[in-house]
């Protein structure tokens, strides 16, 4: 299976040339301003064509297999990988509204991959599709849905795809050491905006990230956890709009206010440095209070996880956690699992899409990885 | 020393006139459903000397003004049988912002203080300091105590109590966005009386300290006897899901209701207040103990009453399970107020499955738990769960008559 997995982002798209069959590594790359003007097309039809050009110069002897694009919300919707059919497409073009910065350059993407290289099956991985069955006592939140315009407001979870590796891999270290019953997992990634999920066997109870990434634990720039009350009262003494707030809460709080300079979540967990102290307790002390909540909801833990492209600042935080957990009794090890995010999404694609595989005809009935309209 | 004792909750005015020392109760009562008329009429309920009153007393009370002077009244009447004479007054206030970091008399030079905490909490803090501008008024030359609930939670350490915000933001002056903890004054109470149970002195004392009332709750990691973190935050709307109140909501969905009310804080509090928490996910009452009638008698037809009873008792767990690590090996989880006395489904569902972490609930005893206090862990338990009823207004009297001992 050789894929091309493209993960697109405001201001760039990233792309990685997935072989695993011929043992050459991953190899990756950014595109600059690939958005047209717009902001709902790709710049120039030719991109993915050029792409899929290098990927040959690349990897001669590879036939290339298909695109797998990386979608940061699949709202619930999606539970897994789909290919990107007519009726994929239109389901996902309904959920723009709830994720407006991401999923119209998604769609831009596929549309262009239709244009450019129309022979090239296309699959869609989510991030958010490992938490779409979380319980509904871990998904809703305590407002009446008929307050909120959609009428519902869930909890979605945002790094599902490292989750859902790092905790297979977990699962599996304890299988190997003789462990029957479903693993009691914590997985903590640490991306530039860190979430924790407490998985059971294969099934998260909860997760830190909220109906957006902004809640949960401090961010690089995000401010995680926030009372309300502070919301209202930046708008009612500050007299500040939601924009404002939200620009706020979004870009200028978490580990950069904290710290007041910009700083990443591995600098802050490694560094013993006296100018980081308030935002590494800060962030360390979110982080025990998710896992103690994960602990309290699966009623007890075997393992501990560390995954995200910092999964390596997992050796500074795991010994502290590990001893603060141990106080409160469970004894457990943790360990830091290092992926590619180009790889988890090639490994997701490859459960969609054949080698050799063709673009599926337009398909009225629901692809496998969506969810039926009857289904919670 | 007799010390009448005023605790202002959002609906309610509690009162005690409590003989100093020896915490003896003269006149307990409380103005139950101050406000707009309701299915059932305002009333005081009271006891003299520990005997209930014949029959409460039933007039309207449309706000805490009017509570109040119903039960001065009262009082009045109860005096001239010899038995309501006033020495000091003793009051609850909620929130003591940054400037009260301890309990305090108040005085002509911390009176603007006072005020200027009115709209730290507008549910609270209003009626709180209006009764007691008209005691001042009404009984000059008496000394009156400032009792806060969020004074036992000064001691909350920088790394729960900072928002990852703009250090701007987080200094400006007015604003105080911090994190500063209810019901201290409870959480403290049930605490000595836990050490006291267990036979350890305050200062030794870990626990996780669950109020959970009929209206607010919050939960309280305890180390040493001191607050390290409370679940309520810089207003009482963070946390746990309660009766009105959202507790937990991602910032997004107050931003997404702020922008529909055009920018409107004043539309969007109420909101979240009132319009949310077990009455928002039930869509039929704000009481839990009605939520959890309806789910177990549920045929099916109505879901709702289920999940809203789980979404309740999930983030109590959750946060039970997070305490258990701020505060290491508890020697005690304590449940009081309302629900945290008298719902054992509540403290099974929140506590049960908990012996990684040292705590074993024994069933028949949680389902026992009656004559409080009471103990209901399992035998052998290293972690006890202790039923212990509060008394705000106990503690209120002991702190005033401290202080004006002092």
């Amino acid at each position: 299976m050789n894929l091309i997995v493209l993960n697109p982002s405001q201001r760039w798209l990233a792309y990685g040339f997935v072989c695993p069959g011929d043992g050459r590594p991953v190899t990756l790359g950014k595109v600059e301003n690939y958005r047209g003007r717009d902001r709902d097309e790709v710049a120039d039809d030719w991109t993915l064509e050029r792409l899929a050009r290098t990927f040959h110069r690349t990897c001669p002897d590879a036939r290339l297999d298909g695109l797998a694009i990386r979608v940061p919300f699949g709202g619930s919707e999606f539970d897994g990988p789909v290919i990107a059919t007519p009726h994929v497409v239109a389901k996902l073009a309904e959920l723009v509204p709830h994720a407006p910065l991401h999923l119209p350059a998604v769609l831009a993407l596929i549309d262009a991959a239709r244009i450019s290289l129309p022979d090239l099956p296309v699959a869609l991985v989510f991030e958010t599709s490992f938490f779409v069955a979380l319980p509904p006592r871990e998904r809703f939140y305590a407002i009446d849905p008929d307050l909120l315009d959609d009428g519902a407001a869930r909890r979605y979870g945002y790094h599902g795809l490292f989750h859902q590796a790092a905790c297979a891999h977990a699962a599996a270290a304890l299988r190997k050491a003789g462990a029957n019953s479903p693993a009691k997992i914590l997985s903590i990634c640490l991306e530039p905006g860190p979430e924790v999920a407490a998985v059971l066997g294969n099934s998260p109870l909860t997760v830190s990230g909220g109906t957006t990434p902004l809640e949960g634990l401090p961010g690089e720039t995000s401010c995680g956890e926030m009372d309300p009350g502070i919301i209202l009262d930046l708008c009612r003494i500050n007299g500040w709009g939601p924009e404002q707030i939200n620009t706020v809460l979004t870009r200028q709080s978490g580990l950069l206010g904290l710290a007041g300079r910009s700083v990443t979540l591995a600098e802050v967990l490694t560094s013993d440095s006296d100018e980081l102290r308030l935002a590494r307790d800060v962030e360390r002390y979110r982080i025990l209070l998710a896992v103690g909540a994960g602990i309290g909801a699966m009623g007890g833990l075997d393992a501990i996880v560390f995954s995200g492209r910092y999964s390596a600042a997992g050796q500074s935080l795991g010994p502290w956690l590990v001893e603060r957990i141990s106080k409160a009794g469970p004894v457990v090890e943790y360990s830091c699992v290092s992926s590619s995010l180009e790889i988890l999404v090639a490994a997701q694609a490859g459960q969609v899409i054949e080698p050799g595989d063709l673009p599926r005809p337009a398909a009225n009935k629901p692809a496998k990885g969506l969810r039926r309209a009857n289904e919670s | 020393m007799n010390i009448l004792v005023f605790n202002c909750g959002s609906s309610s005015l509690k009162f005690r006139l409590v003989q100093m020392p020896g915490d003896r109760e003269r006149v307990a009562g409380e103005a139950q459903r101050i406000g707009p008329p309701t299915a059932e009429p305002s009333r005081i309920v009271y006891h003299v000397d520990g005997q209930p009153a014949d029959k409460p007393v039933q007039v309207p009370m449309a706000d805490h003004a009017a509570a109040f002077g119903e039960v001065m009244k009262l009082l009045a009447g109860l005096k001239s049988d010899g038995r309501g004479g006033v020495d000091a007054i003793g009051h609850r206030i909620a929130h003591g912002g940054r400037t009260f970091v301890r309990h305090a008399i108040v005085t002509d030079a911390n009176l603007p203080d006072l005020l200027a905490t009115a709209e730290l909490a507008p549910l609270h803090n209003p009626p709180a300091i209006a009764i007691v501008q008209e005691c001042r008024r009404i009984y000059p030359t008496l000394p009156q105590a400032l009792v806060f609930d969020t004074v036992f939670h000064a001691t909350i350490p920088p790394c729960a109590r900072t928002y990852a915000l703009p250090a701007a933001l987080g200094s400006q002056a007015g604003l105080g966005l911090a994190k500063y903890g209810f019901h201290g004054t409870s959480h403290e109470y049930v605490a000595r009386q836990a050490a006291k149970m267990l036979g350890k002195p305050m200062d030794q004392l870990n626990a996780v300290s669950c109020h959970l009332g009929s209206g607010g709750a919050s939960l309280c990691a305890i180390v040493n006897g001191k607050s390290v973190d409370n679940t309520m935050g810089y207003s009482t709307l963070q946390g746990l899901v309660m009766s009105t109140r959202c507790g937990d909501l991602d910032p997004a969905i107050t931003l997404g209701l702020l922008a529909r009310s055009l920018g409107d804080s004043r539309k969007v509090e109420p909101l979240l207040s009132r319009k949310c928490g077990v009455l928002g996910l039930s869509g039929r009452s704000a009481d839990i103990r009605d939520v959890l009638a309806r789910a177990a008698t549920n045929d099916g037809t109505d879901d709702r009453q289920h999940v809203a009873a789980s979404i309740y008792c999930w983030r109590i767990r959750k946060y039970l399970g997070a305490y258990f690590l701020v505060v290491g090996r508890p020697d005690a989880v304590i449940f009081t107020d309302t629900i945290g006395e008298t719902v054992p489904a509540v403290r099974w569902a929140v506590a049960c499955d908990m012996a990684t972490l040292g705590l074993t609930i024994d069933p028949a005893r949680n389902n026992g738990a009656t004559k409080l206090p009471a103990d209901i862990a399992a035998e052998g338990s290293p972690v006890r769960a202790l039923v212990i009823a509060t008394n705000e207004e106990l503690s209120i009297a002991q702190y005033s008559y401290a202080l004006l001992s002092a």
